[in-house]
Protein backbone atom coordinates (compact mmCIF):
# COMPACT_ATOMS: atom_id res chain seq x y z
CA UNK A 1 0.00 0.00 0.00
CA UNK A 2 1.34 3.54 -1.06
CA UNK A 3 0.11 6.48 1.22
CA UNK A 4 0.60 10.13 0.02
CA UNK A 5 -1.26 13.41 0.34
CA UNK A 6 -3.66 14.33 -2.39
CA UNK A 7 -5.11 17.24 -2.69
CA UNK A 8 -4.94 18.12 1.18
CA UNK A 9 -6.22 14.45 2.35
CA UNK A 10 -3.77 11.29 3.25
CA UNK A 11 -5.00 8.86 0.87
CA UNK A 12 -3.50 5.49 -0.38
CA UNK A 13 -3.71 2.85 -3.02
CA UNK A 14 -3.03 -0.62 -3.52
CA UNK A 15 -1.78 -0.39 -7.73
CA UNK A 16 1.54 -1.84 -8.52
CA UNK A 17 4.77 0.64 -7.76
CA UNK A 18 5.09 1.47 -11.53
CA UNK A 19 2.04 2.05 -11.64
CA UNK A 20 1.38 5.82 -13.36
CA UNK A 21 0.38 8.22 -11.15
CA UNK A 22 -1.85 9.84 -13.83
CA UNK A 23 -3.54 6.37 -14.01
CA UNK A 24 -4.21 6.19 -10.28
CA UNK A 25 -5.44 10.25 -10.48
CA UNK A 26 -8.11 9.51 -12.79
CA UNK A 27 -9.00 5.79 -12.16
CA UNK A 28 -9.32 5.43 -8.69
CA UNK A 29 -9.99 9.31 -7.48
CA UNK A 30 -11.70 10.05 -10.21
CA UNK A 31 -9.91 13.26 -10.35
CA UNK A 32 -10.17 14.20 -14.72
CA UNK A 33 -8.69 17.12 -14.82
CA UNK A 34 -5.46 15.55 -15.11
CA UNK A 35 -5.18 14.86 -18.75
CA UNK A 36 -3.72 12.43 -21.04
CA UNK A 37 -1.82 13.73 -23.96
CA UNK A 38 0.94 12.06 -25.31
CA UNK A 39 1.82 9.49 -22.29
CA UNK A 40 5.46 9.75 -22.44
CA UNK A 41 6.23 13.43 -20.58
CA UNK A 42 6.26 15.22 -24.17
CA UNK A 43 3.22 17.04 -23.32
CA UNK A 44 2.39 18.80 -20.26
CA UNK A 45 -1.11 17.92 -20.16
CA UNK A 46 -1.06 15.50 -17.20
CA UNK A 47 0.92 18.02 -15.18
CA UNK A 48 0.66 18.35 -11.37
CA UNK A 49 2.35 19.51 -8.51
CA UNK A 50 4.11 17.75 -6.12
CA UNK A 51 5.45 18.75 -3.03
CA UNK A 52 5.09 22.19 -5.11
CA UNK A 53 7.23 21.10 -8.36
CA UNK A 54 5.76 20.68 -11.61
CA UNK A 55 5.94 17.13 -12.70
CA UNK A 56 4.04 15.20 -15.49
CA UNK A 57 1.78 12.39 -13.91
CA UNK A 58 2.32 10.01 -17.04
CA UNK A 59 5.67 9.00 -16.58
CA UNK A 60 5.35 9.30 -12.62
CA UNK A 61 5.43 6.19 -11.08
CA UNK A 62 3.31 5.99 -7.97
CA UNK A 63 5.87 4.51 -6.09
CA UNK A 64 8.36 7.42 -6.23
CA UNK A 65 5.80 9.61 -4.56
CA UNK A 66 5.17 7.88 -1.48
CA UNK A 67 4.86 10.23 1.94
CA UNK A 68 4.45 13.06 -1.02
CA UNK A 69 2.28 15.93 -1.27
CA UNK A 70 -0.06 16.18 -4.67
CA UNK A 71 -1.91 18.47 -5.78
CA UNK A 72 -4.34 18.53 -9.08
CA UNK A 73 -5.99 20.86 -10.57
CA UNK A 74 -9.15 19.80 -8.67
CA UNK A 75 -7.18 20.71 -5.46
CA UNK A 76 -5.95 24.30 -7.04
CA UNK A 77 -9.52 25.12 -7.73
CA UNK A 78 -9.73 26.21 -4.47
CA UNK A 79 -6.46 28.43 -3.94
CA UNK A 80 -7.26 32.39 -4.72
CA UNK A 81 -4.11 31.88 -7.08
CA UNK A 82 -6.01 29.86 -8.70
CA UNK A 83 -9.02 32.44 -9.20
CA UNK A 84 -6.61 35.24 -10.35
CA UNK A 85 -5.41 32.81 -13.07
CA UNK A 86 -8.54 31.74 -14.34
CA UNK A 87 -9.59 35.47 -14.49
CA UNK A 88 -6.60 36.31 -16.74
CA UNK A 89 -6.57 33.24 -18.77
CA UNK A 90 -10.59 34.03 -19.51
CA UNK A 91 -9.27 37.57 -19.98
CA UNK A 92 -6.70 36.50 -22.69
CA UNK A 93 -8.07 34.47 -24.53
CA UNK A 94 -6.16 31.80 -23.33
CA UNK A 95 -8.77 28.85 -23.33
CA UNK A 96 -9.81 27.57 -26.36
CA UNK A 97 -10.44 23.60 -25.81
CA UNK A 98 -9.47 23.64 -22.65
CA UNK A 99 -7.18 20.32 -22.79
CA UNK A 100 -4.08 21.82 -22.21
CA UNK A 101 -5.33 24.18 -19.88
CA UNK A 102 -4.87 22.36 -16.45
CA UNK A 103 -1.29 21.51 -17.69
CA UNK A 104 -0.63 25.43 -18.34
CA UNK A 105 -1.98 26.87 -15.29
CA UNK A 106 0.08 24.37 -12.58
CA UNK A 107 2.91 25.29 -14.99
CA UNK A 108 2.13 29.40 -14.06
CA UNK A 109 1.79 28.63 -10.85
CA UNK A 110 5.04 26.61 -10.29
CA UNK A 111 6.52 29.63 -12.24
CA UNK A 112 4.91 32.59 -10.49
CA UNK A 113 5.90 30.76 -6.97
CA UNK A 114 9.50 31.15 -7.79
CA UNK A 115 9.38 34.62 -9.41
CA UNK A 116 6.27 36.53 -8.85
CA UNK A 117 7.14 38.75 -11.57
CA UNK A 118 8.51 37.01 -14.47
CA UNK A 119 9.50 38.35 -17.94
CA UNK A 120 8.07 36.85 -20.94
CA UNK A 121 11.35 35.03 -21.43
CA UNK A 122 10.91 33.41 -18.43
CA UNK A 123 7.27 32.65 -19.23
CA UNK A 124 8.19 30.73 -22.01
CA UNK A 125 10.48 28.49 -20.68
CA UNK A 126 8.01 27.80 -17.92
CA UNK A 127 5.04 26.79 -20.16
CA UNK A 128 7.65 24.87 -22.24
CA UNK A 129 6.55 21.32 -21.83
CA UNK A 130 3.33 22.03 -22.02
CA UNK A 131 1.96 22.24 -25.72
CA UNK A 132 -0.95 23.61 -27.07
CA UNK A 133 -2.92 23.11 -30.09
CA UNK A 134 -5.12 25.60 -30.81
CA UNK A 135 -3.86 29.33 -29.09
CA UNK A 136 -0.32 29.66 -30.69
CA UNK A 137 0.61 29.80 -26.88
CA UNK A 138 0.36 33.93 -27.07
CA UNK A 139 -2.70 33.98 -25.24
CA UNK A 140 -1.35 31.75 -22.73
CA UNK A 141 1.69 34.00 -22.29
CA UNK A 142 -0.10 37.23 -21.88
CA UNK A 143 -2.50 35.32 -19.70
CA UNK A 144 0.18 34.40 -17.14
CA UNK A 145 1.49 38.49 -17.29
CA UNK A 146 -2.08 39.67 -16.39
CA UNK A 147 -2.10 36.96 -13.51
CA UNK A 148 1.59 38.30 -12.43
CA UNK A 149 0.43 41.59 -12.08
CA UNK A 150 -3.56 40.99 -11.26
CA UNK A 151 -2.01 38.63 -8.29
CA UNK A 152 -0.06 41.45 -6.61
CA UNK A 153 1.23 39.71 -3.00
CA UNK A 154 -0.69 36.12 -3.67
CA UNK A 155 2.87 34.66 -4.84
CA UNK B 1 2.80 -7.97 -9.25
CA UNK B 2 5.95 -5.62 -9.11
CA UNK B 3 6.95 -5.36 -5.55
CA UNK B 4 8.57 -1.67 -4.74
CA UNK B 5 11.06 -0.97 -1.71
CA UNK B 6 11.51 1.90 -0.47
CA UNK B 7 14.82 2.34 1.29
CA UNK B 8 15.90 5.51 3.20
CA UNK B 9 19.59 4.95 3.03
CA UNK B 10 22.11 3.44 0.33
CA UNK B 11 23.37 1.09 2.57
CA UNK B 12 19.40 -0.44 2.53
CA UNK B 13 19.47 0.24 -1.35
CA UNK B 14 22.97 -1.90 -1.13
CA UNK B 15 21.41 -4.69 0.97
CA UNK B 16 18.44 -5.61 -1.02
CA UNK B 17 20.59 -6.05 -4.44
CA UNK B 18 22.76 -8.56 -2.37
CA UNK B 19 19.91 -10.48 -2.27
CA UNK B 20 18.95 -13.46 -5.31
CA UNK B 21 15.71 -12.09 -6.49
CA UNK B 22 15.59 -9.77 -9.92
CA UNK B 23 15.59 -6.61 -8.96
CA UNK B 24 15.73 -2.86 -10.90
CA UNK B 25 16.36 0.57 -9.20
CA UNK B 26 14.23 3.32 -10.62
CA UNK B 27 15.19 7.28 -9.17
CA UNK B 28 13.26 9.46 -11.43
CA UNK B 29 11.50 7.27 -14.07
CA UNK B 30 11.48 10.00 -16.76
CA UNK B 31 13.75 7.10 -18.66
CA UNK B 32 12.07 3.52 -17.36
CA UNK B 33 8.36 4.87 -17.60
CA UNK B 34 8.14 5.97 -21.06
CA UNK B 35 9.74 2.48 -21.94
CA UNK B 36 7.93 0.35 -19.09
CA UNK B 37 10.85 -2.55 -18.66
CA UNK B 38 10.23 -3.35 -15.11
CA UNK B 39 11.98 -5.96 -12.86
CA UNK B 40 9.46 -7.98 -10.10
CA UNK B 41 11.17 -5.86 -7.36
CA UNK B 42 11.81 -2.41 -8.18
CA UNK B 43 13.50 -0.04 -5.79
CA UNK B 44 12.65 3.11 -5.43
CA UNK B 45 15.93 5.59 -4.83
CA UNK B 46 14.67 8.84 -5.50
CA UNK B 47 13.46 9.70 -2.01
CA UNK B 48 17.26 9.16 -0.28
CA UNK B 49 18.52 11.74 1.22
CA UNK B 50 21.97 10.95 0.78
CA UNK B 51 22.19 10.38 -2.75
CA UNK B 52 21.31 14.02 -3.50
CA UNK B 53 24.32 15.55 -2.03
CA UNK B 54 26.64 17.82 -3.97
CA UNK B 55 29.73 19.04 -2.50
CA UNK B 56 33.39 19.76 -3.08
CA UNK B 57 36.69 19.84 -1.46
CA UNK B 58 39.75 21.70 -2.86
CA UNK B 59 40.54 19.46 -5.59
CA UNK B 60 37.32 17.96 -6.78
CA UNK B 61 33.51 18.12 -6.90
CA UNK B 62 31.03 15.05 -5.31
CA UNK B 63 27.62 15.00 -7.29
CA UNK B 64 25.06 12.08 -5.50
CA UNK B 65 23.81 10.19 -8.24
CA UNK B 66 20.16 11.07 -7.18
CA UNK B 67 20.38 14.77 -7.70
CA UNK B 68 18.23 16.19 -10.17
CA UNK B 69 18.34 18.22 -12.93
CA UNK B 70 16.76 21.38 -10.96
CA UNK B 71 19.11 21.37 -8.00
CA UNK B 72 21.98 21.01 -10.37
CA UNK B 73 21.15 23.94 -12.63
CA UNK B 74 21.32 26.71 -9.91
CA UNK B 75 24.07 25.31 -7.37
CA UNK B 76 27.58 27.17 -8.09
CA UNK B 77 28.97 24.22 -7.40
CA UNK B 78 28.47 22.68 -10.53
CA UNK B 79 31.11 23.35 -13.30
CA UNK B 80 29.28 25.88 -15.78
CA UNK B 81 29.42 24.05 -18.60
CA UNK B 82 27.73 21.02 -17.09
CA UNK B 83 24.83 23.77 -15.56
CA UNK B 84 24.65 24.43 -19.54
CA UNK B 85 23.76 21.45 -20.90
CA UNK B 86 21.35 20.56 -18.32
CA UNK B 87 19.53 23.74 -19.23
CA UNK B 88 18.87 22.19 -22.55
CA UNK B 89 17.65 18.76 -21.22
CA UNK B 90 13.60 18.26 -21.71
CA UNK B 91 11.44 20.69 -20.42
CA UNK B 92 10.84 22.35 -16.08
CA UNK B 93 8.66 19.49 -14.94
CA UNK B 94 11.27 16.61 -16.36
CA UNK B 95 14.02 18.79 -14.85
CA UNK B 96 12.52 18.41 -11.59
CA UNK B 97 12.26 14.26 -11.33
CA UNK B 98 14.82 13.29 -14.14
CA UNK B 99 18.85 12.71 -12.29
CA UNK B 100 21.88 12.40 -13.44
CA UNK B 101 22.52 8.97 -12.26
CA UNK B 102 19.75 7.86 -14.31
CA UNK B 103 21.31 9.55 -17.34
CA UNK B 104 24.70 8.03 -17.01
CA UNK B 105 23.08 4.55 -16.36
CA UNK B 106 20.58 4.96 -19.01
CA UNK B 107 23.79 5.21 -21.57
CA UNK B 108 21.42 6.17 -24.46
CA UNK B 109 23.57 8.04 -27.62
CA UNK B 110 21.80 10.69 -26.77
CA UNK B 111 22.32 11.22 -22.77
CA UNK B 112 22.85 15.01 -22.63
CA UNK B 113 25.57 15.16 -19.57
CA UNK B 114 27.66 12.19 -21.27
CA UNK B 115 29.67 14.25 -23.47
CA UNK B 116 30.07 16.92 -21.03
CA UNK B 117 31.52 14.19 -18.09
CA UNK B 118 33.43 12.76 -20.91
CA UNK B 119 35.44 16.13 -21.47
CA UNK B 120 35.89 16.39 -18.00
CA UNK B 121 36.94 12.76 -16.88
CA UNK B 122 34.11 12.41 -14.88
CA UNK B 123 34.95 9.50 -12.76
CA UNK B 124 31.70 7.14 -11.56
CA UNK B 125 31.39 6.01 -8.29
CA UNK B 126 30.09 2.79 -7.34
CA UNK B 127 29.44 0.62 -4.60
CA UNK B 128 28.24 -2.75 -3.53
CA UNK B 129 28.03 -4.69 -0.71
CA UNK B 130 29.75 -8.40 -0.58
CA UNK B 131 28.83 -11.45 0.97
CA UNK B 132 30.09 -10.72 3.94
CA UNK B 133 28.40 -7.67 4.60
CA UNK B 134 30.88 -5.75 3.76
CA UNK B 135 30.85 -2.29 2.11
CA UNK B 136 32.83 -1.54 -1.35
CA UNK B 137 33.23 1.71 -2.87
CA UNK B 138 34.87 1.36 -6.32
CA UNK B 139 35.95 4.27 -9.25
CA UNK B 140 35.83 4.05 -12.89
CA UNK B 141 36.69 6.55 -15.02
CA UNK B 142 32.90 7.44 -17.10
CA UNK B 143 34.49 6.40 -20.55
CA UNK B 144 35.14 2.51 -19.32
CA UNK B 145 31.48 2.52 -17.34
CA UNK B 146 29.71 3.15 -20.40
CA UNK B 147 30.15 -0.16 -22.69
CA UNK B 148 27.91 0.83 -26.00
CA UNK B 149 24.09 1.40 -26.00
CA UNK B 150 22.52 0.61 -23.11
CA UNK B 151 25.27 -0.92 -21.91
CA UNK B 152 26.94 -0.25 -18.69
CA UNK B 153 29.71 -1.54 -16.32
CA UNK B 154 27.60 -2.38 -13.34
CA UNK B 155 27.06 -5.74 -11.28
CA UNK B 156 24.16 -7.20 -10.34
CA UNK B 157 24.58 -6.03 -6.34
CA UNK B 158 26.00 -2.36 -7.58
CA UNK B 159 24.73 0.70 -8.02
CA UNK B 160 26.29 3.73 -9.13
CA UNK B 161 25.88 6.41 -5.92
CA UNK B 162 28.31 9.55 -7.07
CA UNK B 163 30.19 11.39 -9.78
CA UNK B 164 33.06 12.92 -9.00
CA UNK B 165 34.78 15.48 -10.84
CA UNK B 166 38.53 16.65 -10.75
CA UNK B 167 38.69 20.23 -10.66
CA UNK B 168 41.88 20.67 -12.65
CA UNK B 169 39.85 19.22 -15.41
CA UNK B 170 37.50 22.40 -15.80
CA UNK B 171 39.02 25.44 -13.54
CA UNK B 172 41.41 27.81 -15.23
CA UNK B 173 39.93 27.71 -18.78
CA UNK B 174 40.09 30.16 -20.96
CA UNK B 175 36.48 29.46 -22.32
CA UNK B 176 34.32 26.58 -22.28
CA UNK B 177 31.57 26.11 -25.07
CA UNK B 178 28.45 23.99 -25.28
CA UNK B 179 26.27 23.46 -28.53
CA UNK B 180 23.15 20.91 -28.30
CA UNK B 181 21.23 20.90 -32.09
CA UNK B 182 17.87 19.49 -31.54
CA UNK B 183 14.91 19.66 -33.58
CA UNK B 184 13.20 22.63 -31.23
CA UNK B 185 14.48 24.95 -28.03
CA UNK B 186 12.41 22.19 -25.59
CA UNK B 187 12.37 18.96 -24.85
CA UNK B 188 14.32 17.80 -27.84
CA UNK B 189 16.95 14.76 -27.88
CA UNK B 190 19.73 15.87 -29.24
CA UNK B 191 20.60 15.39 -33.20
CA UNK B 192 23.94 16.33 -31.63
CA UNK B 193 25.81 18.19 -29.43
CA UNK B 194 29.08 19.08 -28.82
CA UNK B 195 31.13 20.03 -25.76
CA UNK B 196 34.57 21.99 -25.82
CA UNK B 197 36.96 23.66 -22.90
CA UNK B 198 39.94 25.43 -24.01
CA UNK B 199 42.70 26.61 -21.79
CA UNK B 200 45.38 29.15 -23.52
CA UNK B 201 48.19 30.75 -21.98
CA UNK B 202 50.80 32.94 -23.18
CA UNK B 203 48.84 32.64 -26.35
CA UNK B 204 49.55 29.30 -26.46
CA UNK B 205 46.80 26.63 -26.19
CA UNK B 206 47.82 24.78 -22.92
CA UNK B 207 44.79 22.40 -22.61
CA UNK B 208 42.27 21.24 -24.81
CA UNK B 209 38.96 18.49 -24.13
CA UNK B 210 36.33 18.30 -26.76
CA UNK B 211 33.41 15.57 -26.77
CA UNK B 212 30.69 15.00 -29.35
CA UNK B 213 27.41 13.24 -28.46
CA UNK B 214 24.40 11.81 -29.80
CA UNK B 215 26.63 10.87 -33.29
CA UNK B 216 28.11 7.33 -32.21
CA UNK B 217 27.03 4.37 -29.81
CA UNK B 218 28.36 6.53 -26.74
CA UNK B 219 30.12 10.22 -26.35
CA UNK B 220 32.94 10.30 -28.68
CA UNK B 221 36.44 11.99 -27.10
CA UNK B 222 40.08 11.61 -28.54
CA UNK B 223 43.09 12.56 -26.94
CA UNK B 224 44.82 12.00 -30.37
CA UNK B 225 42.39 14.70 -31.48
CA UNK B 226 43.26 17.15 -28.63
CA UNK B 227 47.09 17.02 -29.11
CA UNK B 228 46.88 18.09 -32.55
CA UNK B 229 46.12 21.35 -31.09
CA UNK B 230 48.18 21.18 -27.49
CA UNK B 231 51.14 23.38 -27.94
CA UNK B 232 49.62 25.22 -30.68
CA UNK B 233 50.27 29.24 -31.17
CA UNK B 234 47.28 31.19 -31.46
CA UNK B 235 48.78 32.93 -34.59
CA UNK B 236 48.63 29.34 -36.04
CA UNK B 237 45.52 28.02 -35.23
CA UNK B 238 44.53 28.44 -38.72
CA UNK B 239 46.79 26.19 -40.04
CA UNK B 240 46.46 23.40 -37.40
CA UNK B 241 42.28 23.74 -37.92
CA UNK B 242 42.62 21.97 -40.96
CA UNK B 243 44.40 18.90 -39.82
CA UNK B 244 42.06 18.89 -36.60
CA UNK B 245 39.45 18.68 -38.38
CA UNK B 246 40.46 16.73 -41.29
CA UNK B 247 40.89 14.45 -38.07
CA UNK B 248 37.72 14.17 -37.12
CA UNK B 249 36.08 13.99 -40.09
CA UNK B 250 37.59 10.29 -40.22
CA UNK B 251 36.60 9.85 -36.53
CA UNK B 252 33.11 11.00 -36.20
CA UNK B 253 31.14 8.10 -38.10
CA UNK B 254 27.41 9.05 -37.31
CA UNK B 255 24.26 7.38 -38.39
CA UNK B 256 21.15 7.74 -40.19
CA UNK B 257 17.77 7.63 -37.61
CA UNK B 258 14.23 8.97 -37.56
CA UNK B 259 15.92 12.24 -35.79
CA UNK B 260 18.59 13.09 -38.20
CA UNK B 261 21.28 12.07 -40.99
CA UNK B 262 24.45 11.19 -40.78
CA UNK B 263 25.30 13.72 -43.19
CA UNK B 264 23.77 16.68 -41.57
CA UNK B 265 25.33 15.42 -37.97
CA UNK B 266 29.20 15.02 -39.68
CA UNK B 267 28.95 18.63 -41.11
CA UNK B 268 27.00 20.19 -37.78
CA UNK B 269 30.07 18.60 -35.93
CA UNK B 270 32.64 19.78 -38.34
CA UNK B 271 30.63 23.24 -38.21
CA UNK B 272 30.85 23.44 -34.36
CA UNK B 273 34.01 22.25 -33.73
CA UNK B 274 35.25 25.06 -36.49
CA UNK B 275 33.74 27.66 -34.07
CA UNK B 276 35.19 26.34 -31.10
CA UNK B 277 38.46 26.45 -31.88
CA UNK B 278 38.34 30.47 -33.68
CA UNK B 279 35.84 31.04 -30.75
CA UNK B 280 38.03 33.70 -28.92
CA UNK B 281 40.24 34.92 -32.57
C1 LIG C 1 9.98 14.13 -22.31
C2 LIG C 1 11.39 13.69 -22.05
C3 LIG C 1 12.44 14.46 -22.53
C4 LIG C 1 13.77 14.06 -22.29
N1 LIG C 1 14.76 14.85 -22.77
C5 LIG C 1 16.05 14.49 -22.57
C6 LIG C 1 17.11 15.30 -23.06
O1 LIG C 1 16.90 16.36 -23.67
N2 LIG C 1 18.39 14.88 -22.85
C7 LIG C 1 18.68 13.73 -22.16
O2 LIG C 1 19.84 13.41 -21.98
N3 LIG C 1 17.68 12.95 -21.67
C8 LIG C 1 16.39 13.29 -21.86
N4 LIG C 1 15.38 12.49 -21.39
C9 LIG C 1 15.72 11.23 -20.72
C10 LIG C 1 15.75 11.25 -19.19
O3 LIG C 1 14.98 12.30 -18.66
C11 LIG C 1 17.18 11.37 -18.63
O4 LIG C 1 17.97 10.33 -19.13
C12 LIG C 1 17.19 11.33 -17.09
O5 LIG C 1 18.39 11.90 -16.64
C13 LIG C 1 17.01 9.95 -16.48
O6 LIG C 1 17.01 10.04 -15.08
P1 LIG C 1 15.91 9.29 -14.16
O7 LIG C 1 16.31 9.53 -12.76
O8 LIG C 1 14.55 9.70 -14.56
O9 LIG C 1 16.19 7.78 -14.63
P2 LIG C 1 15.35 6.44 -14.38
O10 LIG C 1 14.36 6.29 -15.48
O11 LIG C 1 14.88 6.35 -13.00
O12 LIG C 1 16.53 5.37 -14.59
C14 LIG C 1 17.21 5.22 -15.81
C15 LIG C 1 18.12 3.98 -15.74
O13 LIG C 1 19.19 4.19 -14.82
C16 LIG C 1 19.17 3.20 -13.79
N5 LIG C 1 19.61 3.91 -12.57
C17 LIG C 1 19.10 5.06 -12.08
N6 LIG C 1 19.80 5.47 -11.01
C18 LIG C 1 20.79 4.56 -10.81
C19 LIG C 1 21.85 4.43 -9.86
N7 LIG C 1 22.04 5.33 -8.88
N8 LIG C 1 22.67 3.35 -9.95
C20 LIG C 1 22.49 2.44 -10.92
N9 LIG C 1 21.51 2.50 -11.85
C21 LIG C 1 20.66 3.56 -11.80
C22 LIG C 1 17.78 2.64 -13.78
O14 LIG C 1 17.76 1.32 -13.29
C23 LIG C 1 17.43 2.73 -15.26
O15 LIG C 1 17.97 1.64 -15.94
C24 LIG C 1 14.04 12.87 -21.59
C25 LIG C 1 12.97 12.11 -21.09
C26 LIG C 1 11.67 12.50 -21.30
C27 LIG C 1 10.56 11.68 -20.77
S1 LIG D 1 0.47 12.94 -21.10
FE1 LIG D 1 2.02 13.32 -19.70
S2 LIG D 1 3.28 14.70 -20.71
FE2 LIG D 1 1.88 14.16 -22.24
S1 LIG E 1 -6.51 25.23 -25.73
FE1 LIG E 1 -6.63 23.44 -26.95
S2 LIG E 1 -4.73 22.54 -26.54
FE2 LIG E 1 -4.52 24.42 -25.61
Amino acid sequence: MIEFILNGNLVSTNSDATTRLLDVLRNEFNLTGTKEGCGEGECGACSVLIDGDLVTSCITAIGSIKGKTVVTIEGFRETEQYKVLEKAFAKAGAVQCGFCTPGMILAAHALLSKKSRPTYEDIREAISGNLCRCTGYNMIVDAIMIASKEGKGLW
Amino acid sequence: MVKGYYPKTINEVLEILSMEEEHMLICGGSDLMVTKKFAQNMIFINQIEELKEIKEDSNKIYIGAGCVYKEMIDNEIIPEVLREAIKHIASPAIRNIASIGGNICNASPAGDTLPVLYAMDAIIVKAFINKDGNLYITRVPICDFILGVRKIALEKNEMVIAIEIDKESYKNMTYSYYKKVGGRKSSAISKLSFVGLMKIENNIIKDVKMAFGAVGPTALRSREGEKILIGTKISDIEEKKEAVINFYDKLIIPIDDQRSTAKYRKKACLNLLNDFITYKN
